[in-house]
């Protein structure tokens, strides 16, 4: 009796939920995979790329759309489509250098807010507009994302780890400004990293170019890896950096209150010649000599450069906030921070890394 | 000297570790970083751990009312303390609370889940599916429900392995400077991570099936300090992952630190944390539901089943009422108010009542044991 | 009935041989050659006996008396071979029990050479009068165990017992479960592991299967043959079997869930074959699935019920060909085709034939919870099912042991399956009254570090 009771209230429950949510049918959507926004007058023109399977055997189709804000943009593009469009598998997301100056914290807190997107989409600003960064994705395959680009320079450490999550990590952090990749279209319409973006909050400041970026990456110290060019006798020699690390640790007391950054770089030098001299007892002590001299230069330069903008992207602040009890956001960037000394210290050590002699 | 049911229907002693430590943790082990955040901030988790240690002292006091109990479990401590009418209006109050809690429960996962996977499905459909089958594992009775905690300790504590991902992420610093802030903030944080260690007051109604139950307090202890530490690790987690201002900003923090796993064949993993919380939810609801139809047995004249069957419709209304945000937050408000009331109020003062009445009416209660 | 051959070559002669002087019964039976004669005067009694197919002989001398020989024919209609037909392994013996309760005793006695091994022997069935045999060891079968059995055969009212899968059905301790919660094994080696670790094993006349209890839900996932590999390889076998029947419960669901409900989990990687894959299936993933898992059972009971030699035939020609055409239909996509098969195949993977068809049972509820819930609809189902399997007890004792209640003492031969130098105990929820197996192996010389 019991049991057919059960089976009875199963049933029911069963008739009662079916029907419900077939919305997400897979071969029945469209998926975007990658948008990018623009200005658009007083509008916002948002630009995406999807899949399509049915004409093109998956390689990539766009849509365009306009809107005030980021949901208004989808609503539009779901105007011109005979299925459902769904997001949720964005990987990249482009800002145009205009609207990224503008600030961009509505789309920011719309994706934010929206959990449909995962951890690891990634935020990019482009020098030319976004609809020309997507639209060179027409016909394109998967493969060839922007995502993909960024991603694979991220692993082998030419571009510093960034995603949606570290964005807005740096966001809502009080001492510490958020900073993302650059793209832009070379000549062959090819899409490629020509920098790194550094923004104060939501608006963009400064944009480094390809040798500063690995600097950044550098001083950022969470994964050190790259190539370091420096000249030795006239000569121009390339350090691969294998390994490293960066410390960074404040200085409160000084006056002004210093930071330092302690570098120490484990690599070879395979360009020219590099590991022959690297060989000899008598020379490898000056080469990593002048190493270490250059690039602490150029980190100095570096971080002059993003001091003088008033942008703190390296977390010098998170660095502070940490050591000091009573440390105010407002009061370190009006105050200290502008006219902070660094002092970067760099400690080089170079391997055998070439098989000729 | 300490009441016990019948052996067949009892469980082994070693299980109320995974029963105290199953029925703490529930729904608010989802978002309470970022609600304990506003106090003591980058030190709430010291407060974390000294409410998790007091509980200590409440398993001792609900060891020490309840070897005093006839019957071996609240219901008749009440009767037997107060009186026939006051020992019943005040397990109807104790009834409301367990009602409250597995509304709150079933509530806020529901809202989980019309957030995070499909917004379409209606709150009713979350909790009549959750309803069905609580019934059918509190149908089976107190020792299925024990298996079930059991299980549903080892099973997701598998998850606990992929926190590492999220963790290369983390910032050290996020913790420094250590101790700045003052006693209000630490109460104000320690009166918000309340709600992850209710549920251990169930002791109070299946006490007399645990075998050698006055003997089995380590267990008890054991199974406290697993909680508290298993919050330890989620604390420090997403601490060290989410910075101040992203951990107030954000709504669910476990689930969040979820988001940043993925792997070559599962894009997606905050998926499996979802679903996986409803291993999480399901002992202590499944608990309750038991408790509370006991309640109604032993107070009204209605049969074991049927007053099961009230049970779960109550909560289905209820659940189903409270469906836009402002009524979770009231649910989640009250309940955490009676849950710290019920703690740290009501079982010292029942301590207290049964310390007196030991003292005063010695003979009655040489008679009970 | 009677084993012609047996009259004539030797009933008969004995008979002529005696002609001459005959003075009463005793006569007679000194000169038979038969052990299993006696006289008998009930006429009810002597009904029976020919109807079992003894010879009757009277003497004009002494009336009211006959004389029952014995000479039956026992195997007239067995069959000559007994190997085993369902549980087939690679390595071990192939015997198997057959239709004739004498045989299967003694197949049982030839692996269990003690006196102690008991023989029980009841009568049920009120048209069959089937003789059922509950056989454990004396001495090392927990008596409870032996009692509950017992009393669970005597409250037995059945009118034909024709297979033991009947009894184990009746005496289940809860009829509505698709468990089977009884092992029944044509294998001699199972049944005599599982007497000799203290469970009962019922025979049935008639009947090729016997069964044995208390059994818990690991027994049905081991094969004898774990025992005959090493270690190593019985233990991986295991639990890929373990893993099988995970995979086959839950592939076709997850498949479910993720392309109706779930779309972001999917790698974008693999997005681009499924897409290609199922572009054009108008159908929505449960109606594909239930179709291809429709006609996966189709196969599977056209399979059984035929020949065996068309029964090969009929699945290439389902396999390949049905499959084949639905998918260039577009009717099915291909990655559900194999994941279809997959699980089919996976679930065939069980030892025990009724556990396995469970487990295929099992899958239904299971694609229609996630074609209702998705994530959520899979998890519910697994917490049922859970809930379920907590709840069923055989021979009360719980189905889930050693998982739950976690006995510890258990764990060397579950889902791993130790050296011999660690299973030496019994499995401790059967209570046996002796604990120990055997000694472990005496320490072998280890190559010596210290030379």
């Amino acid at each position: 009796m019991r049991t057919k009771l059960l089976l009875g209230m199963l049933t029911l429950s069963a008739m009662l939920l079916a029907g419900c949510g077939n919305a997400n049918i897979v071969n029945r959507i469209r998926i975007l995979v990658a948008v990018g926004f623009d200005r658009d007058g007083e509008l916002c023109k948002g630009t995406v790329a999807y899949p399509n399977y049915i004409h093109r055997k998956g390689s990539l189709a766009i849509m365009k759309g306009t809107g005030n804000d980021p949901k208004l943009i989808l609503q539009h593009l779901s105007l011109q489509t005979p299925r459902k469009i769904r997001y949720n598998k964005i990987n990249t997301i482009v800002f145009s250098r205009e609207i990224a100056a503008g600030g961009i914290t509505r789309l920011i807190d719309t994706v934010a807010r929206d959990p449909s997107l995962g951890g690891n989409v990634l935020l990019a600003v482009s020098s030319c507009s976004a609809e020309k960064v997507i639209n060179s994705l027409d016909r394109q395959e998967l493969e060839n994302s922007p995502y993909n680009v960024v991603q694979q320079n991220i692993r082998d450490g030419n571009v510093p780890l960034s995603n949606l999550y570290l964005f807005l990590h740096d966001y809502y952090s009080e001492g510490k400004d958020p900073s993302m990749p650059s793209l832009r279209l070379d000549a062959e319409r090819q899409i490629e990293v020509d920098g790194y973006a550094l923004f104060k909050k939501e608006r963009l400041r400064l944009v480094l170019d390809t040798p500063e970026m690995t600097l950044f990456e550098i001083l950022l110290g969470k994964k050190v890896k790259g190539e370091v060019p420096f000249t030795y006798k006239g000569e121009l020699f390339v350090m691969s950096i294998h390994h490293g690390s960066t410390r960074l640790s404040a200085n409160m007391r000084a006056v002004p209150a210093a930071a330092r950054f302690e570098v120490r770089l484990n690599g070879g030098i395979r360009s020219f010649q590099g590991n022959r001299i690297a060989k000899n007892l008598f020379e490898v002590d000056d080469l990593a000599a002048s190493i270490e001299h250059q690039l602490m230069e150029k980190l100095v330069a570096l971080l002059k450069k993003i001091q003088a903008n008033g942008i703190d992207s390296v977390g010098v602040g998170e660095e502070f906030r940490s050591v000091d009890r009573h440390w105010n956001a407002a009061e370190f960037y009006r105050n200290v921070y502008p006219a902070m000394k660094f002092d970067v210290r760099v400690k080089a050590t170079l391997k055998n890394s070439g098989a000729g002699e | 000297m300490s009441y016990q049911a019948s052996l067949s229907k009892t469980v082994s002693p070693y299980l109320l570790w995974f029963l105290i430590h199953k029925s703490q943790t529930g729904i608010a082990v989802l978002d309470f970083q970022c609600k304990i955040a506003h106090g003591a901030e980058q030190d709430s988790w010291v407060s974390v751990l000294l409410v998790g240690m007091s509980m200590h002292l409440v398993v001792l006091l609900m060891f020490y009312v309840l070897k005093h109990a006839k019957k071996g479990d609240l219901i008749s401590l009440h009767v037997q303390l107060f009186g026939k009418w006051l020992g019943t209006l005040l397990n109807g109050v104790f009834w409301l609370y367990l009602l409250l809690f597995v509304c709150n429960q079933l509530v806020t996962y529901s809202q989980v889940i019309q957030t995070l996977v499909s917004p379409d499905i209606p709150t009713w459909r979350v909790g009549l599916v959750f309803l069905l089958l609580f019934v059918y594992i509190a149908d089976g009775g107190f020792r299925v429900i024990t298996g079930l905690s059991f299980w549903f300790v080892l099973i997701p504590s598998l998850l606990i392995i992929t926190l590492f991902i999220p963790l290369q992420y983390a910032d050290w610093r996020n913790f420094l400077p250590v101790f700045n802030h003052a006693l209000p903030d630490y109460a104000y944080s320690a009166e918000r991570s309340v709600p992850l260690y209710m549920g251990a007051e169930l002791l109070l109604l299946y006490y007399p099936f645990i075998r050698d139950n006055a003997k089995a307090i380590k267990w008890a202890h054991i199974g406290v300090m697993h909680s508290y530490l298993l919050y330890g690790i989620f604390t420090i987690s997403a601490f060290a992952y989410y910075n101040l201002g992203q951990l107030k900003h954000s709504v669910w923090p476990t689930l969040g630190m979820s988001k940043i796993i993925h792997f070559t064949f599962l894009e997606r993993f905050d998926y499996f944390y979802i679903f996986n919380w409803i291993f999480i939810i399901t002992p202590p609801c499944c608990l309750v539901l038991w408790g509370s139809a006991r309640i109604l047995r032993f107070s009204t004249p209605l049969s074991g089943r049927v007053s099961l069957w009230v049970t779960a419709a109550i909560v289905f209304v209820v659940v189903t009422w409270s469906e836009d945000i402002l009524a979770v937050g009231l649910l989640e408000t009250i309940s955490r108010y009676a849950g710290s009331i019920l703690l740290y109020g009501y079982i010292p003062f029942l301590a207290l009542c049964v310390l007196v009445s030991n003292w005063i009416r010695k003979p009655l209660v040489s008679n009970a044991g | 009935m009677t084993d012609s051959r047996e009259v004539h070559d030797n009933l008969l002669p004995a008979l002529r041989r005696m002609q001459d002087k005959i003075d009463g019964w005793a006569d007679v039976i000194a000169h038979l050659p038969f052990d299993d004669a006696k006289t008998e005067r009930e006429t009810d009694r002597i009904v029976q006996k020919l109807q079992q197919g003894y010879a009757m002989i009277q003497l004009a001398a002494g009336a009211g008396q006959a004389l029952l020989v014995n000479v039956r024919d026992e195997n007239m209609g067995h069959r000559a071979n007994n190997d085993t037909e369902n549980e087939f392994s690679v390595i071990g013996p192939k015997t198997g029990f057959v239709e004739n309760l004498t045989i299967n005793m003694h197949l049982l006695r030839q692996q269990i050479a003690v006196p102690q091994l008991i023989f029980e022997e009841t009568t049920i069935g009120s048209l069959s009068r089937t003789a059922v045999v509950i056989a454990y060891i004396e001495g090392i079968t927990n008596p409870q165990i032996v009692e509950t059995m017992r009393k669970r055969l005597k409250g037995i009212d059945l009118d034909v017992v024709y297979d033991s899968a009947l009894l184990e059905q009746v005496i289940a301790d809860n009829s509505n479960t698709p468990f089977p919660l009884f092992l029944t094994t044509e294998r001699v080696d199972r049944i005599a592991y599982a007497v000799s670790s203290g469970q009962v094993a019922v025979i049935s006349g008639g009947s090729p299967y016997v069964l044995s209890g208390p059994s818990t839900f690991m027994d049905f996932f081991v094969s004898p043959e774990d025992y005959y590999l090493n270690w190593i390889s019985g233990t991986f076998f295991r639990i890929i079997r373990m893993l099988s029947v995970l995979f086959s419960l839950f592939a076709s669901p997850i498949y479910i869930a993720v392309l109706t409900y779930h779309f972001e989990v999917i790698p974008t990687r693999l997005l681009h074959p499924i897409m290609l894959s199922g572009l054009h299936v108008p159908f929505s993933p449960v109606m594909e699935v239930l179709f291809l898992e429709t006609t996966i059972e189709l196969l599977r009971e056209a399979g059984a019920r035929l020949p065996a030699k068309i029964g090969q035939t009929l699945g290439i020609v389902g396999g390949i060909v049905i499959g084949e055409a639905s998918v260039q239909a577009a009717l099915t996509s291909n990655i559900l085709l194999i994941i279809v098969a997959l699980s089919a195949l996976a679930s065939f993977t069980t030892p025990i034939f009724k556990m396995a068809n469970t487990i295929r049972v099992l899958r239904f509820p299971l694609i229609l919870l996630s074609a209702l819930l998705g994530g959520l609809g899979i998890v519910v189902g697994f917490i049922m099912l859970l809930t379920h399997l907590l709840r069923l007890k055989s021979l009360d004792t719980p189905y889930l042991v050693p998982f739950y209640p976690f006995r510890s003492g258990n764990f060397a031969d579950s889902l791993v399956r130790s050296s011999y130098q660690y299973t030496t105990n019994r499995a401790l929820f059967l209570n046996p009254q002796r604990k120990k197996r055997y000694k472990p192996d005496t320490v072998k010389e280890d190559i010596d570090h210290e030379d």
